[in-house]
Formats: structure tokens, C-alpha cells, sequence
């Protein structure tokens, strides 16, 4: 029974030194990053196209997130956008999100599925005749 | 007094099958027969409760209060001694799932996994000295019927049942007296939804006797999951502890009780990979030699 102690105490030891365990190494900021923030002035990085993002309904783990997306200049007529989020250190996406195109200026995003805690990445393209031209991403924690 | 010993080693290794069960892992060291029986059937359910994953700086990311991942596994598994060195096993799991988040429920079930595998005792302790260890080498394959990350139809990933891709562990089990040590590779072939890749994990398991009736034992695990490619996906790899303890009863010379608790919470560091306590139940009846 001595022995055993022994061993236990130093595994204990050997484990403690090893890092944090999970129960004394909580991440409390639920969301670190929503796109730089919940409202925010951004554009496609090689077309330039300028917009703001505004979260409706910010990302979080209880119910579906929605956005609204607004372009300072109109789109061409042959151009429109897809959204997807993607977990990078998971290797996977989740749901399809739904777009309304209100005008060539105006989109609404909802059903943004995150559908467990982690790094996200919300990637907005922007195609022109059904394919990707440009891309815009920001990362969101949750 | 062995055969209570191999009965609680087994059922506590029991859950971890399914200890990382989107992304492999977990020991197939369970499958072994210690004891000096000549067959052994287990049948046994495993409730386990997801709530939350840790990042690649390790930190936990807790699930909402809202939110729950519950899986419930029933297991059936045989063991065969075939000759004084050589045994077999097989082993079949039913998962069924339930998830509830952003304001919706999901629910899945199907098998998990069929896993057939083989031991052979390298070296043997037949006259009985309690410090005389034995050393088992096996090797097991694992066919899937849930799906993975890389292949998953359901929007809260209910479909991800078991290992979720073909496998071959090759465990290697060190004996000596109530201590149990093992070593598992395991080796992921080119499969349809996956590149070929690789996991590791080892434990070691204590048992404590109050009697020849009633046993306590509890167990460390260390599982590495390498990272996983499929197409322009990829998985990143991760590590987990998992801490299990649990009682076994005796309630005749051939039927064991068993009940045992697992948390990947509570000790050592862990990098993406999923959270969870689980508590499983099972029943093992064993025929003696």
C-alpha cells in the first residue's frame, strides 16, 4: 500500500507538471471576437467593395446568429455573395447559412449555426457569374 | 480474486472506446482476458455527457447551460480463449445520440462499431508469484458504421457514432500483481474520407481488494490523435486525459457487477479535443477454465 501512494503521488506530480488541467484552465470570455465587433466598417481585401456588417443577432452557442450586410456602392448585376463559417482547427463548417438579397446593396444572413464552442471563421465571397472573386474573413470565438 | 480483477480492468476500459469518439482514439487494451476463463461475455451501456472542448493553448471552452450532447452506448462483447497463450475477441456497440442547441434537437442512433481482435501472451506467469509480470500482445480491427467529421449529414453532427473510420490498434498489455499497464498504436489506413494517419494511447489501472467480493479500481489514460486529412480538410491533432474509478461486485463465481466514472476534465492538460463525463454500467458472466 506504501508503494502504491508512491506512485499515485508521482503520477499526480508528473500530470500537474505537465499544464493546466481543463477544470482550472477555462477560457471566460464567451466571445472574444465577433468580427472586430458587433457593427463594423469593412471591404473585400482585392475588389475594394466597401460595407458594414451589423450583427442582429450576435454569435452565440443558445440560438441561430443573423447580420445585415449593406455595400456603400451597389453590386454589378451579375454579382452576389455566399456565407459559410468554418471551424479551422476542427476541420469543419456547420449548417448552410441562409442569404436574402434585399437589393444590390443590401443582404440579410441568418441560420449562422455555431454549433459548438471553439474558433470560428466567417467567410463572406463575393462571386461575379457564379464564381469566387474575392474573399472576406474574420475570426469570431466563442 | 484474477477473475474479478480482469472483469473490473475490463469494464473500466470499457468507455474510453468511445472516449474521443469523432476522432478515434481510445484503448482497445479492454479486450482482454487476464483472468484464467475460458469464455467471457459483457454486455454494458455507457451514458456519457459532452460539455465542452479545449483549444490548441489547451484552455476549455464550456458549453452553454442550454445546451446538451448526450450519448448512450450499448455494448456486447465476447472473449474467447482459443489455446493456453491465444485468445480472441469481438465486440459490437449501439450509440444512440441526443443534442439540443440554437433552439434545436437532433437525435441519431445505429451502430457504432464492430471491433475483432486477438491476444497472445507473450509471456506467461503460470506458477502464480505475485510480482512475476505477464506481457500480452494484440491486435484488433476496427470497422465503423457511424460517420466522421469529414463525412457528417447532420447539422448538430449526431451522425458521428464510434471511431467513425477504419482501424488497426496493435495493444501491448504489461501485468504485475493488482497494476496494469498498456500501449496501444493505432494506425488509420487510406480510406474513402480519409488520409492515412495514426493515434496512440496508454493507461495505467490500479486495483484495490476489500475482499474476494468487492474491488475498487481506477485508471489513467493518455490518448494522442494525430492530425487527420481529408481533401482540403484538415483535423487537427489533440490530446486528452481521462480519469476513470469504479467498483466491481462478484455477485457469483461467474457473474460480475460493474459500475464505473470517467472525466476528461480533471487532470493533465488537453488540446482540442472534447469534454465529457460519462458513468457506465455493465455485467460481465465468465466461464472458468
Amino acid at each position: 500500500m506504501r508503494y502504491t501512494t508512491i506512485v499515485i503521488i508521482f503520477l499526480t506530480s508528473l500530470l500537474s507538471s505537465c499544464g493546466k488541467s481543463p477544470l482550472l484552465n477555462k477560457l471566460e470570455n464567451n466571445i472574444q471576437e465577433v468580427a472586430g465587433s458587433v457593427s463594423l466598417n469593412e471591404n473585400f481585401p482585392h475588389s475594394s467593395a466597401e460595407f458594414s456588417l451589423s450583427w442582429t443577432t450576435p454569435p452565440s452557442l443558445d440560438i441561430m446568429g443573423s447580420f445585415v450586410l449593406k455595400f456603400t456602392t451597389p453590386l454589378k448585376d451579375n454579382q452576389t455573395l455566399n456565407a459559410f463559417i468554418w471551424m479551422p482547427e476542427m476541420g469543419h463548417g456547420s449548417s448552410p447559412i441562409e442569404i436574402v438579397q434585399m437589393n444590390l446593396s443590401h443582404f440579410n444572413f441568418s441560420e449562422v449555426a455555431f454549433i459548438m464552442p471553439g474558433l470560428w471563421v466567417l467567410h463572406i465571397e463575393l462571386l461575379e457569374n457564379n464564381q469566387v472573386v474575392d474573399e472576406w474573413q474574420k475570426s469570431i470565438v466563442l | 480474486m484474477a477473475k474479478i480483477y480482469s472483469v473490473i480492468i475490463g469494464m473500466l476500459l470499457m468507455g474510453e472506446t468511445y472516449a474521443a469518439s469523432c476522432c478515434g482514439g481510445g484503448q482497445s487494451a479492454s479486450s482482454l482476458m487476464i483472468a484464467d476463463h475460458e469464455q467471457e461475455w459483457t454486455i454494458s451501456t455507457v451514458l456519457r455527457s459532452d460539455i465542452g472542448q479545449t483549444n490548441n493553448n489547451g484552455q476549455a471552452l464550456m458549453d452553454g447551460a442550454n445546451n446538451k450532447d448526450h450519448t448512450f452506448t450499448t455494448s456486447v462483447e465476447y472473449k474467447k480463449l482459443l489455446s493456453s497463450r491465444l485468445q480472441a475477441n469481438a465486440n459490437i456497440s449501439f450509440v444512440q445520440k441526443e443534442s439540443s442547441r440554437l433552439g434545436k434537437k437532433e437525435s441519431s442512433e445505429g451502430f457504432g462499431d464492430l471491433a475483432l481482435g486477438g491476444f497472445y501472451e507473450v509471456l506467461t506467469n503460470y506458477s502464480y508469484r505475485p510480482f512475476q509480470p505477464r506481457i500480452f500482445s494484440g491486435l484488433k480491427f476496427v470497422v465503423p458504421f457511424g460517420d466522421n467529421n469529414f463525412n457528417s449529414r447532420k447539422e448538430l453532427r449526431t451522425d458521428l457514432r464510434g471511431t467513425g473510420y477504419y482501424k488497426i490498434d496493435l495493444p501491448n498489455v504489461f501485468v504485475i500483481n493488482a497494476w496494469k499497464f498498456s500501449i496501444t498504436p493505432q494506425y488509420f489506413p487510406d480510406q474513402k474520407y480519409l488520409d492515412p494517419t495514426y493515434a496512440f494511447a496508454t493507461a495505467g489501472t490500479y486495483t484495490y481488494s476489500f475482499n474476494d467480493q468487492f474491488d475498487l479500481s481506477s485508471t489513467l489514460q493518455w490518448s494522442y490523435l494525430a492530425k487527420k486529412r481529408h481533401q482540403n480538410q484538415t483535423l487537427v491533432s489533440g490530446q486528452y486525459w481521462e480519469v476513470s474509478i469504479g467498483p466491481a461486485w462478484m455477485i457469483t463465481k461467474s457473474t460480475a457487477l460493474n459500475l464505473s466514472y470517467s472525466d476528461s476534465t480533471l487532470i493533465g492538460i488537453s488540446r482540442n479535443s472534447a469534454l465529457y463525463r460519462s458513468v457506465s454500467l455493465g455485467m460481465t458472466w465468465s466461464e472458468l477454465l
